[in-house]
């Protein structure tokens, strides 16, 4: 089954940004940003694509799909 | 006050007014009677715990209260009442089968599966933010 991934944690360290200061970036709490880290929770497009901006990245930089 | 905090404000006080509906149920199902305590407390409890969500929202600043209203916390929210409209669902049977067997008389009844109702969205929803 196909399960979607991220490298967030990552790239949000390797471009100097904490769990706090990017969910305060983005406009949502620190513990958002944990949960998708940890693949609790997968963000909205909206939420994915903020976060990639906020990174200068692309979406697909950061979320990727696995085929488990 | 910043977002951290009115979300840690929401889940005390979500927990607390819970716990009271919770207990003042319970204890309604255990003593058999429509007022094992005062019958306004669940009640003051819950609009207690609006007024103080709503102080530290508006102390917060709309920035921080935008934040704390997240989409994480909408999901968790939605989960917690899908899965307690189930569980007022199941309340009937379960209610149906006491006075059945007149554990508990159909006005205890009322005011237990109220309050255990109104409970359920508050207390689900903390077990789940806390899990995540």
């Amino acid at each position: 089954m196909a399960e979607l991934h991220n490298n967030l944690k990552s790239l949000r360290t390797e471009k100097g940004f904490t769990q706090a200061s990017l969910a305060d970036a983005v406009g949502v709490t620190r513990k958002t940003i944990n949960t998708i880290e940890n693949r609790v929770f997968t963000p909205s497009t909206l939420l994915a694509m903020q976060i990639a901006q906020t990174l200068d990245l692309t979406v697909h930089d950061i979320f990727y799909v696995k085929d488990d | 006050m910043n977002a951290d905090m009115i979300a840690r404000i929401r889940l005390a006080v979500f927990a607390l007014a819970g716990l009271v509906s919770a207990s003042y149920s319970i204890m309604a199902i255990a003593t058999n009677t429509p007022s094992p305590m005062s019958p306004w407390l669940p009640g003051v409890c819950g609009v207690a715990a609006g007024i103080v969500v709503w102080l530290s929202a508006r102390l917060a600043g709309r920035r921080n209260a935008c934040i704390a209203h997240d989409e994480l916390y909408k999901l968790e929210w939605a989960k917690a009442v899908r899965r307690s409209y189930w569980f007022a669902i199941s309340l009937y049977p379960i209610f149906a089968i006491l006075m059945a067997l007149d554990v508990v008389t159909p006005i205890t009844a009322f005011a237990a599966m109220g309050t255990a109702a109104g409970s359920a969205p508050l207390l689900i929803f903390c077990m789940i933010n806390v899990r995540g």
